[in-house]
């Protein structure tokens, strides 16, 4: 009866354990991926680095290629048109 | 049937004598910190006196039944020196050697069923007793198993190291548990008043 109880606790420690080390490592894996994206995101929302509070010329440089892709692209859909 | 019963309550009243023992020492130790924090101790309201309250507490206790509430003092010894294994004492050891110290005096003395006994037993209480102060430990700065280990790998540690107290002594388990029950009851209402 003790050692069913004791392995049941032992098995709900250990099980708790390894599942909280899992679940950490996943999330700071995700974490590490989505941070960038969503860092940039608001940077470019913002018009400056939401790191250091300054204009970045990549940010306004990848600011103005995206806004030249999209021009591109209705200039094509627009020729195409 | 008279002779169980004397036993038992003996035991309790012993393990009850040893735990204040052990708080009014843990409180004459930890009293500038408390005061630090606004938290009254024993030691605030005993003084000096305290550390001599303790001795008396633990004489009483050893009287009553010493094979049971000495292993229990010192075990609550050694692992309070868990915080501080690296640090040196007064006795040029430190806190890991003291600790080993300690424990061999205590299979010496008593036989090392009882000293795992009163060690497991130890654990489990430190272990619920934490996760109990978990905020106001974390308001003073100090960081205890609870904060070290997570909260519930704390309960689960305690439940394991009491269930294997109980398997090593099942007789001085029931007393133990109450006279550790009836101290942290009045504790409480000590506290609550």
């Amino acid at each position: 009866m003790i050692l069913s109880i004791f392995i049941f606790i032992a098995g709900l420690f250990i099980g708790y354990v390894y599942g909280k080390h899992v679940g950490l490592t996943l999330g700071q894996e995700k974490g590490k991926s989505e941070m960038p994206l969503l860092l940039r995101q608001q940077s470019l929302e913002q018009g400056y680095c939401t790191l250091c509070n300054e204009l970045i010329p990549c940010i306004n440089q990848n600011q103005n290629s995206n806004n030249r892709q999209e021009g591109g692209l209705d200039g094509k859909f627009q020729s195409s048109s | 049937m008279w002779h169980e019963i004397s036993s038992f309550i003996s035991t309790a009243l012993s393990v009850f004598f040893c735990a204040v023992a052990i708080k009014l020492s843990d409180d004459y130790l930890d009293r500038a910190i408390d005061e630090l924090t606004g938290h009254k101790n024993w030691a605030h309201k005993l003084g000096n006196g305290t550390m001599l309250y303790a001795m008396l507490m633990l004489i009483i206790a050893a009287g009553l039944n010493a094979t049971v509430s000495l292993p229990l003092f010192l075990s609550s010894y050694i692992i309070g020196m868990f915080h501080d294994l690296k640090q040196t004492f007064p006795s040029r050891l430190t806190g890991l050697q003291e600790s080993c110290v300690v424990l061999l005096i205590g299979i010496a003395i008593f036989t090392w069923q009882m000293m795992l006994f009163a060690l497991l037993y130890i654990f489990a209480i430190q272990l619920i007793d934490d996760c109990i102060d978990y905020k106001l430990d974390d308001m003073a700065g100090y960081r205890n198993f609870a904060h070290k280990l997570g909260v519930v790998e704390s309960l689960l540690l305690a439940g394991l190291a009491i269930i294997s107290a109980f398997a090593i002594d099942e007789a001085s388990f029931a007393p133990v548990l109450s006279g550790t029950i009836v101290f942290f009851l009045g504790m409480y209402y000590e506290e609550a008043l």
